[in-house]
């Protein structure tokens, strides 16, 4: 445990200096100046559309965040022979888990300076609704399977850049799946149907991470839906890490 | 002096290329191993086979007579890399400090440790500010941080200058002095000459002699491990 906690530091650290860090954070930053300008203009909808699109906007740069700074930086570790160094100290498997738990920590140290911002602005243009930050929660739980995605990714190709792309397609079925589920549902043929189902219970299910408009226009989910939401999430990660471990045991370094 | 890594019948090709044929060598406790060879040679592949770090086809390595398992590696083999570079947005003693603790290390070692390879000022410097000399010592304390028995280094002076590598030639000869066994390899025949117990020489994925520099150099009746080289491999 020492070991894997070690590495995971030594990622963190390094990540949490990275340019890619305050670059996300510069970004959301005038992004949310952008959304409460918005908001502004957006005469009885003004909470509505700071929360909603302040939300999106978190979601966004986090993943975009995790996942760029994970693939460059494991393949420059692999580049630059740092990967050799750590496999001939380590365990593969303590080097993956502890690269991923870096990676997470940097996932939620972003999601708390992000939701910090979310809620100053919020207060300042158009009221704050704490229980909102509940909904950040299963977003953290999204970029882990993310990461998750992103280290198998990174050991099963040998260019950054598929990497990259691959990690996103899969951000983005899962996001776009739950409303090509309803349309095929309406228009599309059995097989249609049965594909896309197939797909979708694969990836992971963007819809049931989705808890901000509950929260906000509603009520917040009960205990139980935390509870599974995050059992689904630890299953699904761990499931992604034993397949990763296989693949990168077997690579070559 | 006994036998300390014992490879036997090394196989591994890339693709349809042949790489590693048939190596055979032991390495024995305490002496400096030197592999010479030209570029692409089969050094670095050797290496990472001794290592685990790529899968062999076919062949045996073991260390202290019993096959080389993952914790022989983890916690006897220390390595330098060909080209190493660490997390460069650390400072020194925090990365060696926090790569120590993993290794179960007092973080005390780490400092004694760049205090052995002339780092003691440096310590609190990004190591984005080093030079290539000063991030090789670096490595090379990584590589004594768990107090191997047998230290790796893959061209560890390949890209320093003079300076930069008399520092690293020095440290070899100070840490063989305590006792550790050292097996490198290089294409720098001037730095082999004084330094190794014993060279092997590595040609298209062979090894075409093991022996004493002296012994080496006797067979072709030069004082140049040079030409006694390129005689070896043909090339003269």
């Amino acid at each position: 445990m020492k070991k894997i906690f070690c590495l995971a530091c030594l990622s963190f650290r390094e990540a949490v200096r990275e340019k890619f860090f305050f670059g996300a954070i510069f970004f959301f930053f005038f992004y949310l100046g952008f959304c409460a300008l918005l908001s502004k203009l957006s005469v009885g909808y003004s909470l509505k559309v700071l929360q909603d699109a302040g939300f999106i906007g978190i979601e966004l740069t986090a993943v975009v965040l995790v996942v760029f700074s994970f693939v460059t930086s494991f393949f420059k570790e692999k580049e630059t022979s740092l990967l050799q160094v750590y496999l001939s100290n380590f365990k593969p498997r303590e080097v993956i888990i502890g690269k991923i738990l870096g990676y997470v920590a940097l996932s939620f140290l972003y999601l708390i300076l992000s939701s910090i911002f979310f809620g100053l602005v919020s207060v300042l243009h158009a009221g704050f609704t704490p229980q909102a930050l509940v909904a950040l929660y299963p977003v953290f739980l999204k970029t882990v399977i993310i990461i998750g995605f992103a280290s198998l990714f990174s050991a099963l190709f040998s260019s950054s850049t598929l990497a990259l792309l691959a990690t996103l397609f899969i951000y983005l079925s899962s996001e776009a799946l739950p409303s090509a589920l309803v349309i095929v549902g309406a228009y599309g043929g059995l097989f249609q149907k049965g594909f896309l189902r197939a797909v979708y219970f694969m990836l992971p299910q963007a819809d049931k991470f989705e808890i901000s408009n509950r929260i906000f226009y509603s009520s917040a989910p009960g205990l139980s839906y935390f509870f599974w939401i995050t059992l689904y999430s630890i299953i699904y990660a761990f499931i992604l890490w034993i397949i990763n471990l296989f693949i990168f045991q077997k690579n070559e370094y | 002096m006994t036998k300390i890594v014992t490879l036997t019948g090394i196989n591994k090709s890339f693709a349809r290329t042949k790489v590693l044929k048939g190596i055979n060598l032991d390495i024995f406790s305490g002496e400096i191993f030197g592999l010479l060879g030209v570029n692409g040679a089969g050094k670095t592949t050797l290496i990472k086979a001794l290592l685990g770090l790529i899968n062999i086809d076919s062949g045996r390595v073991e260390f202290q007579g019993r096959s080389r398992s993952y914790s022989d590696i983890n916690s006897q083999f220390g390595f330098l890399p060909e080209n190493f570079s660490p997390p460069k947005k650390l400072k020194a003693i925090e990365f060696l400090s926090i790569l120590g603790r993993g290794l179960g290390v007092k973080p005390l070692e780490a400092h004694n440790l760049l205090e052995l390879m002339g780092l003691k000022e440096e310590k609190n410097k990004y190591i984005k500010t080093f030079s290539r000399g000063m991030i090789q010592r670096l490595g090379l304390a990584a590589c004594l941080l768990k107090s191997p028995k047998v230290i790796v280094l893959d061209e560890p002076t390949l890209g320093l200058d003079p300076l930069g590598q008399v520092k690293v030639i020095e440290l070899l000869r100070q840490l063989n002095k305590d006792g550790k066994t050292i097996f490198f390899s290089s294409h720098i025949l001037s730095q082999m000459q004084g330094l190794c117990s014993r060279v092997g020489i590595i040609h298209s994925g062979a090894i075409k002699s093991v022996s004493k520099v002296e012994e080496l150099l006797d067979r072709y009746a030069t004082d140049s491990l040079e030409e006694a080289f390129l005689k070896e491999i043909g090339g003269a």
